[in-house]
């Protein structure tokens, strides 16, 4: 056997046209940690996919082993070695762990599972941590703890390599330190770990190879020892960061419009800052640093302890309909899910936030809902066959733009924008920042919280860096900002390293 | 580019629930083709016609406001057993002496709460509606049952069938089967209530989001179904001149049978009064001709099991094929 467990040839994948991985090549050495690195939508999930059989690969060759492998599901991966912790823990909450373990195992006789399977599963098991019970029920585990309940599964399945996405993203130090052992622990039977992290620090302990990713393209492997530290990997990752467009808005230094004073709550640490009228403040951050929650906090749609003031008075937001009287609206971070109703049609959605401009005592004008639409669908550009056409049908940067128009329609004072062009092709996210510079130019004031440093560069007057549900500090976005700088400061490292 | 897009398709503007209306509508049309075919003389005679429409009658009151509640994506299972409460409590509350109009509205308007009760606490709580409204199955059912000794009250004022009597060839209950649909018609098509309704009923985290309240949708399509059928049980009792506390046994069932058959989402966010209306007609119309055929009621329940699914597996293909 070659000392290679996995060669990946020339893997592009696309997207309806957009290429989420293009020509990558680069092989896995048996028994080793390879970690895999890069910003968000570098690619890294979508060549875990297609090592794990959730995505089909466009083309190029996975070898494994030195043999052809395409698996056909996550499962068909699993069976033939390869096992992968998913950010989101493939568990049923409401099983003991051996249940869980069970469930998708292939030792069965007509349909009853063989007593003998799961003993090998437990000694696993208790080989990882023995701590846990067979018995317990998954709900009474801590995440860490889960992952391990994983892991023991994928082991019993005779796998050689395991895959952990973010396994760290929700532990603590404790469990943390506890996971390294248990990787090196593998490492030492002869298991190869496929770690993703954006935690650099946990990079450089962990790792015997790097691989860097971005914009779908392969930049660099290297062994761990040729890596001089953060900074490389740094500078890897973001290579030149190509700012356009940035134009300074009139800001009115005078007048508050949002102001948080402490606000805390379970994923936020004492979070304060000022919104000034005329002005575009970006949050950067990576996933889970707390920017979601920060605009769901402002939106009323989270409980938080501490003081929000709109326009100097405490709302204590209660509600995304208080919120959005107040003259603050929010494009949600998930769009399918959070920011339409895909069944319904475009002029149905439009005046959702809003519709005393359709209304009137609580009669709709449908002519006038129609007109709307209409309006907005020529002002901002949505492609699509006319107003009735239904949401679903529409491609992302579209329906992006139809939750633009519903924002629009309030007229707000306020737009915080979550993660604004996530899932968006490349021309419709220039065109989505022409309509959030356009509304500021209109007078509207404006909080973009995005883990692309492009956008937030390109947009935005001042960033605050958040880490782990805390801001970390405030930058004004000039031709001084440096962008290692930033990552630095955003992927924990301390500020004057 | 956009522009173009639109100006290309700028033709007929068709709506998905508009493509599904036409659907069901052909279907009841055929229905009735073939129901004219079998008796040429009899089928569209004028005491067919009402008796079509007065059998259709209570399933259409009710399910008017029963499709509103399946838009916004809940069910309603108590809609029968608060129609027996409504009976009952009208039935008890004339036979006490109170004036008939009077013991009418008082009984309707329990319906309305015992409704709008069902739907804060399934708003309130986030508790599934299938749950709870199974519940107030129970609870009003038996509110029925408790207040007619588990039986039929006789005895009422003579009066009462006033309410639901037939005036000249007219009915009276097809009258107000043609009065609230056309009401739900226009609620459904005009107001900004029901475009709340169907947002809460096809996202209900995005309608959130957008500020619409959850609490005040589902409260008041509960409400609105919980009226229509005390009223309908107020209706039959009058019809009767006594309260029966059993009647109204498949309501639940029939309406949001009629509603699916018209196109009418079960997980909500799509559906049309109008396509409930041609739902319960056919289903009307299905038994008249089953009956002129000779079945036994119990073949006729499998033909509409079949039927139903047949309708359901036509509303996918639909949905999935026409691209709206």
């Amino acid at each position: 056997m070659s000392d290679h467990v996995l060669e990946i040839k020339n893997i592009s994948k696309h997207f309806a046209g957009v290429k989420a991985l293009d020509d990558v090549s680069f092989d896995i050495v048996r028994g080793s940690c390879h970690c895999l690195i890069g910003e968000n939508g570098a690619g890294k999930s979508t060549l875990i996919k297609i090592l794990t059989g959730a995505h089909p690969k466009t083309s190029g060759t996975v070898l494994y082993n030195g043999k052809d492998f395409n698996p056909a599901s996550t499962k068909d991966a699993m069976k033939a070695g390869i096992g992968c912790l998913f950010q989101e823990l493939n568990v049923v909450e409401k099983l003991r762990v051996e249940e869980n373990i069970c469930l998708g195992l292939e030792e069965t006789r007509f349909g009853i599972i063989k007593k003998s399977s799961n003993q090998k599963v437990f000694d696993v098991l208790r080989r990882i941590d023995s701590s846990i019970e067979p018995k317990q029920y998954i709900e009474e585990l801590s995440v860490a703890k889960r992952q391990v309940v994983e892991m023991a599964k994928a082991l019993a399945m005779d796998s050689d390599v395991i895959i952990m996405d973010e396994p760290t993203a929700s532990l603590t130090e404790e469990e943390v330190k506890r996971l390294f052992e248990i990787i090196h622990d593998l490492k030492s039977q002869g298991i190869t770990i496929i770690y993703i992290s954006h935690r650099l620090e946990e990079i450089m302990e962990l790792a015997d190879y790097v691989t860097v990713l971005r914009d779908g393209r392969h930049i660099a492997t290297k062994p761990r020892a040729e890596i001089s530290g953060r900074q490389e990997l740094i500078q890897m990752m973001i290579g030149k960061v190509i700012v356009e467009d940035y134009v300074p808005n009139k800001i009115d230094e005078n007048i508050k419009l949002i102001e948080l004073k402490g606000v805390s709550n379970k994923k936020l640490h004492n979070i304060s800052f000022d919104l000034h009228k005329g002005e575009i403040l970006g949050f950067y951050g990576l996933i889970g640093a707390g920017k979601t929650e920060i605009a769901r906090a402002i939106f009323g749609a989270d409980k938080y302890a501490g003081t929000i003031l709109v326009e100097g008075r405490d709302v204590k937001a209660v509600s995304p309909e208080k919120a959005i009287t107040n003259g603050i609206v929010l494009v949600p971070e998930e769009r399918r899910t959070q920011g339409i109703c895909t069944s319904l049609s475009i002029a149905v959605n439009t005046p959702m936030m809003n519709y005393r401009t359709v209304s009137h005592k609580g009669i709709l004008n449908k002519k006038q809902q129609g007109r709307l639409a209409r309006e907005y669908i020529e002002k901002i550009g949505t492609a699509c066959r006319d107003e009735n056409q239904s949401v679903a049908f529409l491609s992302g940067g579209n329906q992006q733009k139809v939750v633009l128009s519903k924002c629009l329609n309030v007229s707000p004072k306020v737009l915080l924008l979550d993660e604004p062009t996530r899932g968006v092709d490349v021309g419709a996210k220039q065109e989505i920042y022409q309509i959030i510079r356009q509304m500021v130019k209109d007078g509207c004031s404006a909080i973009v919280f995005s883990s692309e440093l492009p956008e937030i560069l390109g947009l935005c007057d001042r960033i605050g860096l958040l880490y782990d549900g805390e801001i970390k500090m405030f930058l004004k976005n000039d031709e001084h900002v440096e962008t290692r700088h930033i990552m630095s400061v955003v992927t924990g490292g301390v500020e004057n390293e | 580019m956009s522009n173009q897009a639109s100006a290309l398709n700028r033709g007929i503007k068709f709506t998905a629930d508009g493509v599904q209306n036409l659907t069901i509508f052909c279907i009841f049309l055929m229905a009735c083709v073939v129901g004219f075919i079998l008796e040429p003389k009899l089928f569209f005679s004028p005491s067919n016609v009402t008796s079509i429409l007065v059998s259709a009658s209570s399933v259409i009151i009710v399910a008017s406001a029963v499709t509103l509640v399946l838009i916004s994506g809940n069910l309603n299972l108590s809609v029968g057993g608060t129609g027996a409460m409504g009976a009952v409590l009208f039935g008890l509350m004339t036979r006490a002496g109170v004036p008939i109009v009077l013991a009418a509205l008082l009984a309707v308007v329990l319906g309305l709460l015992a409704g709008m009760l069902c739907g804060f606490i399934i708003a309130q709580f986030k508790l599934p509606s299938f749950i709870v409204s199974l519940a107030f199955r129970y609870i009003t059912r038996g509110i029925a049952l408790v207040g007619a000794g588990g039986a039929v009250i006789f005895g009422l004022p003579a009066g009462i069938s006033k309410i639901g009597m037939t005036i000249g060839s007219i009915p009276l209950p097809a009258v107000y089967a043609i009065a609230v649909v056309l009401v739900f018609v226009w609620i459904q098509n005009k107001t900004v209530f029901a475009s709340t309704a169907y947002a809460v009923g096809a996202n209900e985290p995005a309608a959130h989001l957008s500020g619409i309240s959850n609490r005040k949708v589902v409260m008041s399509v509960f409400a609105m179904s919980g009226m229509l059928a005390a009223f309908v049980g107020v209706v039959i009792t009058s019809r009767f001149t006594a309260a029966d506390s059993g009647i109204l046994s498949t309501l639940d069932n029939d309406c949001i049978i009629a509603a699916v058959l018209g196109g009418t989402d079960i997980n909500g966010g799509r559906g049309t009064v109008f396509g409930m209306l041609m739902g319960a007609l056919f289903i009307v119309v299905l038994t008249n001709i089953m009956n002129m055929l000779g079945m036994t009621t119990y073949t006729q329940d499998m033909v509409k099991g079949v039927v139903l699914i047949g309708a359901i597996l036509l509303n996918n293909i639909i949905r999935k094929h026409v691209r709206i």
